[in-house]
């Protein structure tokens, strides 16, 4: 099969994923979770980091279950 | 038996336990126990809609249970609207959030369906908990009527209600598991992939269990801020809900309408039991021991065992 031509974000994601690989892309997925939730911790308030990490867990299962840089 | 004929048999018993508790059982607690009993046969009921026709996993029951409560607070404090009303919009949310659910998280399998329900019950939580005027995490209030016209004590009230409720529950699961739409949801749980291929319409059902099981948990937990008096977050999120109402289907066999109703009256009452003769922190440890227990020794709960004892004596 001839190698398919991605298209723009999802490129960009493809490249990211090869350069990196497996073991440092949990360390993105965790510094991408971390981050949103501190963030949302100190501008919003503690009470509202539980949504925006679990959110971020739902909103990937939902529509990139196989992961942000998954195919 | 028709569905007719099994509702008023249904009925009928409800009428007579009905009967039978309000002619011989004077203290109040008995009412009390029974009403987290017949809970939690409702709860179960509809997890197994999802859970044991279906085979979907389903953790996030306490969120459904939680939405069903809260739609009622919400309506209390609008215009104090009555018990009915309140049960029949904690049903309608549920179900829309069940339909919602269905719709992002049914391309997933496994472990991973139940993970997006758990996450949806956090984050339905932090909604609720931030919401102040349902109360925030401090909770609300329902001052409740202390007695009620021909029935008497509120309790006796509550507790007819949720008998009506199991009826309903009960009718329903049982009704699904004769028809075509049982058939359907049992050939997602044996092979999907096969019962696509085969024209069978996966996601259509599987939206349709969803919002089923969703709308059935509302409606168990409707009632719930009229029976507990004050509802703060932590105890409509419980994790014993969704514990409770995985654990009971299993005990009692998750194929049939009569597992999660056996389970639930079973382990309920330990509970209970428990619950005033030891303490109450030790019904958790119960459900945990023996679910373990089932596990290992009967995989298909109580009904799985009494179908291989009644065949063995048959050869």
């Amino acid at each position: 099969m001839p190698p398919q031509k991605l298209r723009g974000r999802e490129q960009k994601l493809q490249h990211l994923r090869g350069a990196l690989g497996p073991g440092a892309l949990a360390v993105v997925g965790a510094a991408i979770l971390g981050l949103a939730t501190s963030f949302t911790a100190t501008f919003f308030g503690p009470s509202w980091s539980p949504a925006v990490s679990f959110g971020l867990l739902l909103f990937a299962l939902a529509f990139r279950p196989a992961g942000l840089f998954g195919r | 038996m028709k569905t007719s004929s099994f509702t008023a048999i249904a009925l009928c018993a409800a009428l007579v336990v009905a009967g039978a508790t309000s002619a011989l059982v004077t203290n109040d607690y008995f009412f009390s126990a029974s009403y987290t009993v017949l809970q939690f046969v409702v709860l179960a009921t509809a997890w197994n809609i999802l859970g044991g026709f279906t085979g979907y996993v389903n953790f996030g029951s306490a969120a459904f249970f939680a939405l069903g409560a809260y739609s009622s607070i919400v309506l209390d404090k609008l215009f104090e609207a009555p018990i009915a009303l309140s049960i029949a919009t904690g049903t309608a949310v549920a179900a829309l959030v069940g339909v919602g659910m269905g719709y992002l998280t049914l391309r997933l399998r496994g472990a991973f369906f139940a993970i997006a329900t758990l996450a949806l019950a956090v984050v339905l939580q932090t909604l609720v908990v931030n919401w102040d005027y349902v109360g925030g995490s401090r909770g609300a209030y329902i001052i409740r009527p202390n007695e009620i016209a021909i029935i008497g004590p509120y309790i006796q009230y509550l507790f007819l209600l949720m008998l009506a409720l199991v009826v309903i529950a009960l009718t329903i699961a049982r009704g699904i598991e004769r028809s075509q739409l049982g058939y359907g949801f049992a050939t997602i749980r044996d092979d999907e992939l096969a019962a696509e291929a085969s024209g069978v319409p996966t996601l259509r059902l599987k939206l349709i269990a969803t919002t089923i099981s969703g709308a059935l948990m509302g409606m168990a937990g409707a009632p719930f801020p009229y029976y507990i008096g004050y509802l703060q977050p932590s105890s409509a999120f419980g994790l014993e809900y969704a514990v409770n109402s995985i654990a009971m289907p299993m005990i009692g066999g998750t194929t049939s309408w009569v597992g999660p109703l056996i389970g639930a009256v079973l382990l309920g009452s330990l509970q209970q039991i428990a619950t005033v003769t030891i303490s109450s922190a030790v019904n958790v440890l119960i459900v945990g021991l023996l679910l373990v227990a089932f596990v290992i020794i009967a995989p298909n709960g109580i009904i799985g065992l009494v179908q291989s004892w009644t065949r063995g004596r048959a050869k």
